[in-house]
C-alpha cells in the first residue's frame, strides 16, 4: 500500500450563501443578453449583435506568423480589432474577434463582385463565377397542405 | 517529312494520354453529371419533415407542404484554338505533339478552373431559390450566406454556410457542426458529413495547414485524436483568383455545385481552306451547375 502523504482534504462545512434578489434579477436580465450563448454554433462571439456587426475570427492557436498575416490583412481591409475579453464560442484556444458594421461587410460584398466581373472581362476567370449560366426557374408545387 | 496527316495522328495520340495523366481536382469536390442536352435542370423537392404522430385516437394526419425548386442551366460550349503555317510542322518534328499535350492539359484545367471560378463567386451568386415564398431561402439570399431560411412562412427558422474565420482547426471544425446541424427545407437535421464524405477546399496558401489538419494522427490543438479524419475524407487544393484565404467544406456526395459535362475535350488538327495553315483546335461543352439546395457546402470568406 502507498505511502504517499496527500494534503488532507478541507472540511466541507455544507455551508453557503443564498444569492440575493438583486443577484437574481441580474441573472435574468443577463438571461437576455446572452441568449445567443444557448445553442449556438462554434465560433459565435457571445453578445454581440450580428444584425449590426460582422465578425471575423483569428484562432490563437494558430502560428504567430499566420495570426500576425491575418491581422495585417484584414486590418488593411478595414475590420477592427474588438477591444476587451470577447468569448468566442468553440476556440480552445481564445479567439481574437475582428468587427465591422454590417453594412461595410455588405458594401465589401458587392465590391468583390465588381471585382470578379472585372477579372471575368480581363478573362482571368470563367463566367462561372458570375453564376450568369445558372437561370433562376422556380417552379412551386405541388404543394400540399394547411395553406 | 511530316504532313498534315501525320500531325493530326501525333496530336490526338497525345491528347489522350495528357487527358489520363490530367490532374481534375474538381473531380474530388462534386459528382460531374454527364447527358448530352442543350439545357439541364436540377430539381429539388422539399419532402419530408418532422413526422406526425398517429395516436390510436386518430382520425386524420394533416398534411404538410411539399415544394420544388428548378434550377436550370444552359449548355456552354468551349474552344482553344491555335493556327501555325504549315511548314512550322516541317520544321520543328514536337509542335504537333507539343500542341496536343499542352491543348490537352489546357482543356482539363479550364474545366477545372470553370469549377473553382465558381466557387469563389458562391458569396456573390445570387441563390437559385431566394426568395420570400413557400420553399425559397429568403429574398436577395447567395448561394454561400447568412440567415437562410428554411420552413419559411411555416414558422421555420434560418440558418448559416458563410463562415468568416481564418483557416484554423477551430474554424474548420465551427464549419462540421454546422454542416451537421444544417436543416433541410422541412426542417429536418441532414447531418452532413457523417458518412465520412467531406472535402475541404483551399487555396496554395493553405495547403499544408489543410493537409496537417486532414491527415495528422492526432489533433494540433490538444493533441488527443484527431476527429477531422472521421469526417473530411479529402483536400482539394487550387489557386483561388479572389482571395487566397478563402476556404470551403464541401459533401461529395450532396454536390450542391460542380460541372456538367456535355461534350468530353477533344482536339482536332486540320487545315486551312488555302492549305497554308494547320489548325490545332480543342473544343468541349461544360457548365458549373448550382443546384437548388446549398445544403452540402459551407465557404469562409472575410471581405
Amino acid at each position: 500500500m502507498s505511502e504517499r502523504k496527500q494534503k488532507p482534504r478541507e472540511a466541507t462545512t455544507g455551508e453557503f450563501t443564498l444569492p440575493d434578489e438583486r443577484a437574481i434579477e441580474a441573472a435574468r436580465n443577463r438571461r437576455e443578453t446572452h441568449k445567443l450563448a444557448v445553442n449556438s454554433t462554434k465560433g459565435t462571439v457571445v453578445g454581440l449583435d450580428y444584425n449590426d456587426w460582422a465578425a471575423a475570427l483569428i484562432d490563437l492557436g494558430l502560428p504567430p506568423s499566420r495570426q500576425e498575416h491575418y491581422r495585417v490583412r484584414w486590418a488593411a481591409l478595414g475590420w477592427t480589432r474588438l477591444d476587451g475579453r470577447p468569448t468566442v464560442i468553440g476556440y480552445d484556444r481564445g479567439a481574437e474577434v475582428w468587427i465591422k458594421p454590417r453594412a461595410d461587410a455588405t458594401a465589401a460584398l458587392d465590391e468583390r463582385r465588381q471585382k470578379i466581373e472585372r477579372l471575368v472581362g480581363l478573362g482571368y476567370m470563367h463566367t462561372s463565377a458570375l453564376g450568369g449560366n445558372v437561370h433562376v426557374q422556380r417552379q412551386l408545387g405541388p404543394r400540399i397542405g394547411a395553406l | 517529312m511530316a504532313n498534315n496527316l501525320n500531325a493530326t495522328k501525333i496530336a490526338q495520340a497525345a491528347f489522350i494520354e495528357a487527358l489520363a495523366e490530367g490532374t481534375e481536382e474538381y473531380l474530388k469536390c462534386c459528382e460531374q453529371i454527364e447527358t448530352s442536352a442543350g439545357q439541364l435542370q436540377l430539381g429539388s423537392l422539399a419532402a419530408g419533415g418532422l413526422a406526425s404522430e398517429v395516436t390510436a385516437a386518430a382520425t386524420s394526419v394533416a398534411a404538410s407542404n411539399m415544394s420544388s425548386q428548378i434550377s436550370s442551366i444552359n449548355a456552354q460550349g468551349w474552344a482553344l484554338k491555335h493556327q501555325v503555317p504549315w511548314h512550322m510542322l516541317d520544321r520543328d518534328f514536337t509542335l504537333a505533339e507539343q500542341a496536343g499535350v499542352k491543348l490537352a492539359n489546357a482543356a482539363a484545367q479550364n474545366v477545372n478552373k470553370q469549377y473553382f471560378d465558381g466557387l469563389e463567386g458562391l458569396f456573390t451568386t445570387a441563390h437559385p431559390a431566394a426568395g420570400a415564398g413557400v420553399g425559397e431561402v429568403g429574398a436577395g439570399k447567395k448561394f454561400i450566406d447568412t440567415g437562410l431560411a428554411f420552413l419559411q412562412t411555416e414558422g421555420g427558422g434560418t440558418q448559416s454556410n458563410l463562415a468568416t474565420a481564418a483557416f484554423s482547426e477551430a474554424a474548420v471544425d465551427s464549419a462540421l457542426q454546422g454542416m451537421q446541424n444544417y436543416k433541410d427545407q422541412r426542417g429536418l437535421p441532414l447531418s452532413i458529413g457523417a458518412d465520412g464524405g467531406l472535402v475541404l477546399v483551399v487555396s496554395p496558401k493553405n495547403r499544408k495547414a489543410a493537409h496537417e489538419l486532414v491527415y495528422s494522427t492526432l489533433s494540433g490543438a490538444d493533441m488527443q485524436n484527431n476527429t477531422m479524419r472521421s469526417w473530411i475524407a479529402d483536400v482539394a487544393c487550387f489557386s483561388l483568383t479572389t482571395d487566397d484565404d478563402d476556404w470551403f467544406v464541401i459533401s461529395k456526395k450532396m454536390s450542391p455545385c460542380g460541372i456538367w459535362m456535355t461534350e468530353r475535350p477533344s482536339v482536332q488538327v486540320n487545315t486551312s481552306e488555302d492549305g497554308l495553315f494547320a489548325i490545332f483546335t480543342a473544343r468541349w461543352q461544360s457548365a458549373f451547375y448550382l443546384r437548388a439546395s446549398e445544403a452540402g457546402i459551407t465557404g469562409s470568406n472575410v471581405v
